[in-house]
């Protein structure tokens, strides 16, 4: 009897292997040559019988949850939660301020005045926060992005950002750790990081990673701050700052804590061509600090080996979904430079697009779809974006960096009152839901 | 005997299922080795493959060519750019990189000069002949420029160590000397008619300056609470800008402003596109009493793109009917040509396709500037050289 046991078990573990999902990473064994036909036809012609419903949560396919006033509405949810006849995504992304409430010793605290104590699920939204301690148990990656993340700017009360150089040091202003809406030292990211970390194993989850800012270079730096965004001191200095969070964290906390790199804003300077510049000739111009060099490239410390994984945020116009280069195709990852992709591949980091989403007029682009709303654009949105994440995951992770990445669409849900947000938003505010987003979730994922 | 005989039976049992465990295993190991998601058998509700073409980059692993469809050119009304010629650079005891930065007058190119071996410089280049003259020692260091107009060259320099503070630079082609002109927190240098402009910060404000090269004097041209950037001398009367709001950290559209450097007048002309990206700054420009913009209007939850073209003498404003994608495309004028989206004769009214058909290797990664009816640009397959092109705008008479 035991022997069958042992039996039964051993056909159990083959079955339930982990590599039975998808592979996430697939060393290339292969000569990088060009092939415009993918080398996987006659192998796959009769997977899809096998792989359709393969993955417990998407396969890839994410969703960035979004910005909200008040708690979410469950209705809302009903895509992306099985208690409501949905499936989980791959991952969520969300902001730590929407979820979370940090509580700072009193400023009068002879040792620790108003640095981090500790995090607590925020009492206005249990909605929200069941939903994430559910999904992460369920096995969906939960990466979480902190906010506010100012910087920690020696010139932050200067609206004209003159004297522009970012601190690793302690927080830069007189309140110290009181103004984390002003000015944020990298102890103060790393100590919210540990602090949401603590209380979510408290909850009986732990999220996957964090993001410690968003799109640095355009929130933090502009074209007349000093230095400026084209400037490579600024991203030496966003290389320092970075590399010490991840350092604090590691230092300090659980090693099971993933900093995730900061996502950059794409056509500023981060990847040095412009993938947006697809309508005038010369396209697809090159940009390069003005001392040579592309942010990147500045950054080898936080790209390379100071990161548990690379986040990124990718916009595209329709019809340049394809994994090619620009103009033909608008993916970002085919331009990180060559050390940062192999930096991913020989390391295995995890990989992230943590924004994805067709783009928006405001974004100054050229969508030629105006909206995802009239018409027969839903179906082109969600054909779209489905076609993107698959080309990104199969192209992009299966051969350019070697790690299959999550894709996470651009989101959910937003009663902020942005109306470039309201354009990429999968819900209204009262909860009803856009035809594009039922469209893509409830379909193939390619 | 029987000993063993039974004891085999009792192992046959187990022994069955085990083996049909291993087979079952080895079946599914082959599953999962396939265990990869299926090409995209979706049915696509987007135009079908467009044409094969040719990777620029060999050393590429796989890519998609599928979803990118050509667009329409524009018929040909008696304007059009004439065949490109390569430009071949000769003359100088440096191997020149890559050029960026480009500006033109006339045959004569000015760029900024990545060098093999590391460093920077700026050199012109004759169209007519390819001769490289170099304009400074190769160094590291940031520049942003150059411009050239006439027999003056200017750009900013910056040490690397210290890049806060820059120099503004002139250097004179016919005395062949180069000279300082500012020292500060200066940015966007722009040079016409001996007319040279920047942005420079002050305690009081970031503002736009100028300096007179023709007679030696120096000018304040916008000042105050207030972000002025990307100053362009469209002549020696008039010089515009862009104008935001201290508190404003990357508006999507801003003021832009034309100031009479003979009477002191400012006048608002309307809002430019301010993208968040590289290329900001670069969807206005004037010549003489031309100006041309890409204007961006926000009515509820969409943003509407026009090309505007202002008379500054008659102070009347027109919207080109050009093909628009609704994209932050750059803006060149000169002379009677514009180009932004597509090239302009602004005296037939006439819009005419720009570097049409040419192969993608000569039209990627590079820059475009115009002068007169000559057209030049640089184009840089990614993971490939860069080459230099020069072409003409031809009318039909």
């Amino acid at each position: 009897m035991n022997r069958l046991l042992v039996a039964i078990v051993l056909v159990g573990l083959f079955l339930l292997a982990p590599d039975s999902f998808p592979a996430r990473s697939q060393p290339l064994s292969q000569p990088h040559r060009q092939v415009l036909v993918p080398p996987l036809t006659t192998r796959r012609t009769w997977l899809p019988i096998v792989t359709r419903d393969y993955c417990v949560t998407k396969c890839w396919s994410g969703v960035h949850l979004g910005n909200r006033t008040n708690d979410w509405l469950s209705v809302m949810l009903q895509r992306i939660d099985p208690n409501q006849g949905g499936q989980w995504p791959y991952a969520v992304v969300f902001l730590s301020d929407q979820v979370y409430e940090i509580h700072r010793y009193p400023r009068s605290d002879p040792y620790y005045p108003c640095q981090v104590q500790y995090a607590i699920p925020r009492s206005d939204r249990p909605v929200i926060f069941d939903y994430i301690r559910r999904a992460a148990q369920a096995g969906v990656k939960v990466i979480i992005r902190i906010y506010p993340s100012p910087g920690n700017f020696i010139d932050w009360d200067d609206p004209a950002h003159q004297n522009h150089h970012l601190s690793s040091g302690p927080p830069v202003g007189p309140d110290g750790y009181c103004r984390p809406d002003l000015y944020r030292s990298k102890g103060d990211l790393g100590d919210e990081m540990g602090a949401i970390h603590n209380t979510n194993i408290a909850n009986g989850f732990s999220e996957f990673g964090f993001e410690a800012a968003n799109e640095p270079n355009a929130e933090w730096y502009t074209f007349n701050s000093i230095p400026a965004v084209f400037n490579r001191i600024a991203w030496e200095e966003m290389d320092i700052y970075f590399s010490a969070i991840y350092d604090w964290v590691h230092t300090y906390y659980s090693p099971n804590i993933r900093v995730l790199t900061p996502p950059m804003a794409q056509s500023l300077y981060a990847e040095g061509v412009d993938i947006a510049d697809v309508f005038t000739p010369p396209l697809c111009e090159f940009r390069q600090l003005i001392e040579g060099g592309t942010g990147y490239d500045t950054m080898v410390n936080t790209y390379g080996i100071k990161n548990d994984g690379v986040d990124w945020h990718n916009y595209w116009i329709l019809y340049r979904e394809d994994y090619a280069l620009c103009p033909y195709g608008q993916h970002v990852s085919i331009y990180f430079p060559q050390w940062m992709k192999d930096a991913i591949r020989a390391n295995q980091k995890p990989t992230t697009i943590s924004e994805a989403d067709l783009a928006s007029p405001w974004q100054g682009m050229g969508n030629p779809l105006p909206d995802k709303t009239s018409g027969n654009n839903p179906e082109l949105a969600a054909d779209s974006m489905r076609f993107f994440f698959w080309s990104e995951w199969y192209f992009g992770g299966g051969y350019h960096y070697g790690v299959r990445p999550s894709a996470n669409s651009w989101l959910l849900t937003d009663n902020t009152g942005n109306p470039e947000h309201d354009w990429h938003e999968a819900y209204y505010s009262g909860g009803l839901e856009h035809d594009w987003f039922r469209l893509w979730y409830t379909g193939s994922e390619y | 005997m029987n000993r063993v005989l039974s004891s085999v039976r009792s192992w046959l049992g187990p022994l069955t299922l085990i083996t049909l465990a291993v087979v079952l295993a080895i079946i599914f190991g082959r599953l999962r080795e396939r265990a990869e998601p299926a090409p995209p058998t979706f049915q696509s509700s987007l135009p079908g493959p467009s044409p094969t073409i040719e990777s620029p980059l060999p050393t590429m692993p796989p890519v998609q060519t599928r979803r990118y469809s050509t667009p329409t050119p524009l018929p040909n009304q008696g304007v059009w750019v004439g065949p490109a010629s390569e430009v071949t650079l000769t003359g100088e005891d440096i191997t020149i990189e890559a050029l960026s930065n480009l500006d033109l007058d006339d045959d004569t190119l000015v760029s900024r000069a990545s060098v093999r071996g590391g460093g920077i410089t700026i050199v012109t280049v004759d169209l007519r002949t390819g001769q490289v003259q170099r304009l400074s020692q190769v160094a590291e260091r940031g520049i942003e420029g150059p411009r050239i107009s006439g027999r003056h060259v200017a750009w900013a320099e910056y040490p690397v160590q210290m890049n806060d503070v820059g120099q503004l630079h002139v250097f004179d082609l016919m005395q062949t000397r180069e000279f300082t002109v500012e020292q500060g927190l200066i940015h966007w240098p722009d040079l016409k008619d001996s007319l040279l402009v920047w942005q420079e910060s002050h305690a009081s404000g970031i503002g736009i300056y100028g300096y007179d090269l023709a007679t030696n004097q120096a000018i304040a041209i916008a000042v105050g609470p207030a972000i002025y950037s990307f100053p362009r001398v469209c002549s020696r009367q008039w010089v515009i800008y862009l104008k935001q709001g201290l508190q404003e950290h990357w508006p999507s559209i801003v003021d832009l402003h034309a100031y009479n450097l003979l009477t002191g007048e400012d006048i608002l002309i309307g809002q430019v596109l301010f993208p968040r990206s590289a290329s900001v700054g670069q969807q206005h420009a004037c010549d003489g009493q031309r100006v041309a913009w890409l204007g961006a209007r926000a009515t509820g939850a969409t943003l509407t793109f026009e090309q505007h073209l202002y008379d500054l003498a008659t102070r009347t404003d027109r919207i080109l009917n050009l093909p628009n994608p609704g994209a932050a495309y750059h803006v060149l004028i000169e002379g009677d040509f514009l180009i932004s989206v597509v090239g302009y004769d602004l005296q037939r009214d006439i819009p005419f396709n720009v570097l049409w058909g040419l192969p993608p290797d000569q039209i990627t990664g590079g820059q475009l500037v115009l002068s007169n009816n000559r057209l030049a640009w640089t184009a840089q397959p990614y993971g490939g050289s860069q080459h230099l092109y020069t072409a003409f705008i031809i009318r039909q008479p």
